[in-house]
């Protein structure tokens, strides 16, 4: 393989990773849609997405490994793929707790005649806006949005255990509604996984650019 | 290219001088041969005279040894005498060249190098009688011919570099260097806009016209490129201006053309510059799927980016099988569109709810109720109030829709609590039936400027809303004052209240907090609607205060006549 074969190799991965998160945000919207207005078939789709976003994270595991191993590749290029493979994994997982949060909430809904807690809803808008920045941010390489995005998650952490202790005044009132309550416990720690995973992304895309171990630990450093 | 040149004019020289320098050795060589040959021969003719005189060999050897080394050799080459204690005795001499060729023609002329003293000689053999004379005249030594030619190699190197370097910098001063001037001249005309003008007078007679030929290009090519310019202006001004979103991609989804209004659409800057494709610079995976999947058919859906619905039209390009994308808002249109279907499911709804009823109470009529004479006087009055609410409900649209349409409503000047005094006189048997207690506190001279009839309208249902849904012994307070410019009255009762997801939506045509209530024939749910159009007819708005058991304040704020 010569270098242009390979840079062509890594562009291949860099849409692939590109596609997952452009996936992953449509997902997230979907999901969105679904619960607003109760869309059974569109909550159908978002299983099936997951599906396809499962394979897609193998297929680009598989492409990372092989170039990897066939070309050894050293400093840049070797960071990018490393991230590629981390990054992948962190969107994959986004979106199975994306597929979590709907089978939760569809079950909550049908109880509950549709009106979900404004709380969650506005879980649902920052962790929506993260994962938006954080896919701009890796297709333009632009380090000062994954920062951003990694300060933001505390303010879906605030969300969370507002969210958390709302939930237990709630219980302590309406013991009988328990298992409700505590499906809401599970969405709003979905969410907070959500927002730890974008993090990690925006962790990842600093050491990619930067290529600093170092910030991996501490951004703010 | 200086290096070239001088390279070319070093190799061209030095084969020259060589030349030069090999014919001018051969031609002196010959002469100086010829000469040789002449004088010898001269003396051959001596030495064969003093030999017919009867001198000995030996004595001609002594006689003229001044000219070079004389020998003799007989026929069988045998040497007879030398002088020459270098020869070789032993050697048969007529091996030599000179030898053999003096005995064929009686002469021979041979040049060699002598082995033994490493010299050169001119040898000369002539046939004398029956010997054979031998005469070798040294020329010079092995080292002085090395060192001769030697010598005329550096002269001639010397001569070559000095020549080449002197004719390389001419031919480059005076050929090269304007056809480089030229060159540069041109090379920066298509670069950048402000170039000096070339100096003619420094170019040789040939280039002149061909930098005149580059000019008169120059100028078409300006010319053209002007054009181009404003034809792409032009255009872009107009696609610029469109207010659609409109996108121009190659065969890979590459943007090869953008306008402003899709880069505000898709939030992309104007310095981005765009080698990726339309996934990778807008990471849309709705309007990616969309592109891709749109093959060579031209294709229409809807597409929601943000928080904005567009219809997005995908249309292919014969031109290297790009495609065309405009984005066309509609946003505002699809919520007009449900809007128009959500109120005409709400008339056709509620204008069936009470003739469903009549409908049904006349048919039981009919089959037979007419006779039993209670049962009749029972139907009839639903049947009465029935048909009074449909009335009632025309009455309202009718209203709602004048008021929306702005048609025939006078405005003058009005004293607010006149109208607030006539109202609650109106109401105030009603309060009394419930025990309400009906307060008011208007500040006098509120003068506001809008229809008299619809602020009537306006306050009564308010009003009307309040003792509806007020406790029994309650209170309702009617407040009025100014504020900022602005009249506003407060009406406060401590009833029901509204919860909060409700009061978004309260002043939505048709709609009612609690559905059980659209039993209720005086509840059109078209009551505080017609509130919030006849505020914004006079340039006002509504607003609400409300907390559930807790009672329910409304707000309206609307200009002072004057702006007093």
């Amino acid at each position: 393989m010569n270098r242009e074969t390979f840079d062509l190799a890594l562009n291949e991965v860099n849409q692939d990773i590109v596609e997952l998160g452009s996936k992953t945000i449509q997902v997230l919207e979907k999901t969105k849609v679904a619960l607003t207005n109760l869309d059974e078939n569109l909550a159908k789709q978002i299983y099936s997405d997951d599906d396809y976003i499962d394979a897609k994270e193998i297929e680009i595991s598989d492409k990372c490994i092989s170039i990897i191993i066939k070309e050894q590749p050293i400093a840049r290029d070797l960071r990018f793929l490393i991230t590629a493979l981390k990054i992948s994994s962190d969107f994959e997982r986004i979106c199975d707790h994306s597929a979590q949060i709907t089978k939760l909430t569809r079950k909550l809904l049908k109880h509950n005649a549709g009106i979900l807690p404004d709380s969650i809803d506005e879980m649902f808008t920052i962790t929506l806006d993260m994962v938006k920045r954080i896919v701009k941010s890796y297709a333009t390489n632009d380090v000062e949005i994954a920062m951003g995005v990694y300060d933001d998650d505390d303010q879906l952490d605030k969300a969370y255990k507002s969210m958390v202790k709302w939930i237990k005044g709630k219980i302590e009132n309406n013991v009988d509604k328990l298992d409700e309550y505590l499906d809401y416990l599970f969405i709003s720690k979905y969410f907070e996984r959500i927002g730890d995973r974008t993090n990690s992304i925006a962790k990842w895309i600093i050491y990619k650019e930067k290529g600093n171990i170092r910030h991996y630990y501490n951004v703010k450093d | 290219m200086k290096r070239k040149l001088f390279l070319r004019i070093f190799l061209l020289t030095f084969i020259v001088l060589s030349i030069f320098t090999m014919i001018t050795g051969f031609v002196s060589f010959k002469v100086y041969e010829k000469q040789q040959n002449q004088s010898l021969r001269s003396l051959a003719t001596l030495i064969r005279i003093d030999k017919n005189a009867g001198l000995s060999n030996e004595a001609i050897s002594y006689k003229y040894s001044i000219v070079g080394n004389i020998s003799f050799i007989n026929k069988d080459g045998v040497l007879i005498t030398s002088l020459d204690s270098g020869i070789d005795k032993t050697e048969s001499l007529l091996s030599r060249e000179e030898v053999k060729e003096a005995l064929k023609t009686g002469e021979g002329t041979s040049i060699r190098l002598n082995e033994n003293n490493k010299q050169f000689y001119f040898y000369k053999a002539f046939k004398i009688f029956n010997d054979i004379l031998l005469i070798a005249i040294p020329i010079a030594t092995f080292k002085e011919v090395v060192e001769f030619l030697l010598t005329v190699l550096l002269i001639i190197v010397i001569l070559t570099v000095i020549f080449g370097y002197i004719l390389a910098y001419y031919f480059y001063y005076t050929d090269i260097k304007p056809v480089e001037i030229l060159e540069r001249y041109v090379r920066k005309k298509f670069k950048d806009d402000s170039i000096p003008e070339i100096d003619m007078r420094n170019l040789p007679t040939e280039l002149k016209s061909i930098a005149k030929t580059f000019k008169k290009t120059k100028y078409k090519l300006e010319k053209v490129a002007k054009k181009e310019q404003e034809k792409k202006m032009y255009l872009m001004t107009t696609i610029n201006s469109m207010e659609d979103g409109l996108i121009v991609l190659d065969e890979n989804n590459v943007i090869k053309l953008i306008n402003n209004s899709a880069r505000t659409i898709l939030d992309l800057k104007e310095e981005d510059d765009f080698k990726d494709n339309i996934l990778m610079i807008t990471q849309n995976m709705d309007l990616f799927t969309a592109i891709s999947n749109s093959g060579n058919q031209q294709s229409n859906q809807e597409i929601t980016i943000g928080d904005k619905i567009y219809e997005l039209s995908i249309i292919p390009l014969s031109q290297d099988n790009g495609k065309l994308i405009l984005l066309n808002d509609i946003t505002d249109l699809n919520k007009i569109e449900n809007m128009r279907k959500e109120f005409v499911a709400n008339v056709t709804h509620e204008l069936k709810t009470p003739l469903t009823s009549i409908i049904g109470y006349v048919d039981t009529l009919k089959d037979g109720a007419l006779e039993d004479q209670n049962k009749a006087k029972e139907f009839v009055e639903i049947i009465g109030v029935e048909s009074t609410r449909l009335e009632r409900l025309i009455e309202d649209i009718l209203a709602l829709s004048n008021i929306e349409s702005q048609m025939e409503i006078k405005r003058d000047k009005i004293t607010l609590n006149e109208i607030i005094s006539e109202v609650i006189n109106n109401y105030a048997k009603k309060a009394g039936e419930k025990n309400i207690d009906l307060k008011t506190d208007v500040e006098n001279e509120l003068h506001i400027f809008g229809n008299k009839e619809l602020i009537k309208v306006m306050l009564s249902n308010l009003i009307s809303n309040s003792l509806k849904y007020g406790k029994e012994n309650g209170e309702i307070v009617v407040k009025a004052f100014s504020s900022n410019g602005k009249a506003i009255i407060k009406i406060r009762d401590n009833g029901i209240g509204i919860a909060q997801e409700d009061q978004e939506r309260i002043f939505e045509r048709f709609y009612k907090v609690d559905k059980s209530r659209s039993l209720d024939p005086d509840s059109t749910g078209l009551g505080l609607s017609i509130v919030k159009h006849i505020a914004k007819s006079c340039g006002g708005n509504v607003s609400l205060e409300s907390e559930l058991g807790e009672g329910t304040t409304i707000i309206i704020e609307i200009p002072l006549e004057g702006g007093k």
